[in-house]
């Protein structure tokens, strides 16, 4: 099912066909996507701020993904996996610089096209029993 | 941190795991990617970051043409805890450590460090060590022991690094060795679980 998408995905789309290749968003000529075409057109930041070890998970059925841009398509696809991906690893694969890819899953979050989780916080870290368990797993790999 | 409290509706739906960042850190050519690539689940993927920093290290009367503007780039692996209920994820920091301090988001949320070390080039890991202890970012050290061989002992190595916190770990290590790197990253817990008794 996913790698059905991601094939769909690398095919040209009607949408926008000057950014048709998510696999080559920054080109041997220098020439990259421009930003406001990654965000479609929105110049305006985000609300959902987003850093790089948050996870991101897909949440729109593959049925609603037709209209939307190609890489966005890209983006759900790759992050249509039980736990996610991390805003750094989806821009490693997108070859797309973290700031920008920072902004566009924030403009997918903004549009409730993915959930996000984000890293564990203060309280979290500094929980025994959690540091424990994540010691304790460790130790068997 | 403010924009994320860990509240959000769309964070429960989402997870399964929750991520976890862990600092690789080091001079240039001390073993950072080779130990991510030993423990990693993934091959180690490379992400890039532009910052711009007025003025850093430099007054330049100049003008706008003074701003220093680099990329950064960071080599990054992951490795799943399903019963802890963890991803870790393992950044290598970039080598242009004067940068750092213009970047909230390379610390922001970071458990800890796993500091390597090249005894041959010891004070390429300075800058490291003077980051994490100025911001008090728990860390270990890890002396990466190229062919094999290590001439020091781990209490000669924290001696020469003169760490603040005495009782910093000092582990000996060949970051092509997963046993190796998982011990290092264990003892970094053992560092994290003793000061959250502590406190």
């Amino acid at each position: 099912m996913a790698d059905a998408e991601r094939r769909e995905a690398r095919t040209p789309g009607p949408v926008r066909p000057e950014a048709s290749e998510p696999d080559a968003p920054q080109r041997a000529g220098g020439r990259r996507t421009r930003l406001y075409a990654l965000t479609d057109g929105r110049t305006a930041a985000p609300q959902t701020v987003l850093t790089m070890d948050t996870t991101i998970t897909a949440a729109a059925g593959a049925e609603a993904r037709g209209g939307l841009p190609t890489e966005w398509r890209a983006v759900l696809a790759m992050c249509d996996r039980p736990g996610g991906l991390a805003v750094a690893e989806i821009a490693a694969r997108m070859r797309i610089r973290l700031t920008p890819m920072t902004l566009l899953l924030g403009e997918l979050a903004d549009r409730e096209l993915i959930h996000y989780r984000p890293p564990l916080q203060g309280a979290e870290t500094t929980n025994v029993h959690m540091l424990m368990r994540i010691r304790d797993n460790l130790a068997r790999i | 941190m403010p924009a994320f409290d860990g509240n959000d509706p769309s964070a429960a739906a989402a997870g399964q795991v929750a991520p976890v960042k862990i600092l690789i850190a080091g001079g240039f050519g001390v073993g950072k990617t080779t130990l991510v690539e030993t423990i990693s689940e993934i091959e180690p993927l490379r992400t890039e970051e532009r910052l711009t920093a007025a003025g850093v290290g430099v007054d330049d009367l100049d003008g706008i043409e003074s701003k220093a503007v680099t990329t950064v780039a960071m080599d990054f692996g992951r490795l799943t805890l399903a019963d802890a209920g963890v991803v870790l994820y393992l950044f290598g920091t970039p080598g242009q450590e004067r940068f750092w301090f213009m970047w909230d988001d390379l610390l922001a949320g970071a458990l800890g460090a796993l500091v390597l070390v090249d005894t041959r080039r010891l004070d390429r890991s300075f800058p490291a060590i003077d980051f994490f202890e100025s911001r008090g970012l728990p860390f270990v050290v890890g002396a990466n022991c190229f062919h094999g061989e290590q001439p020091y002992t781990a209490e000669e190595i924290a001696a020469a690094l003169h760490l603040r916190d005495p009782a910093t770990p000092v582990l000996l290590l060949d970051a092509r060795a997963r046993a190796d790197a998982r011990d290092a990253l264990l003892a970094l817990l053992d560092v994290l679980i003793g000061s959250a008794d502590a406190a």
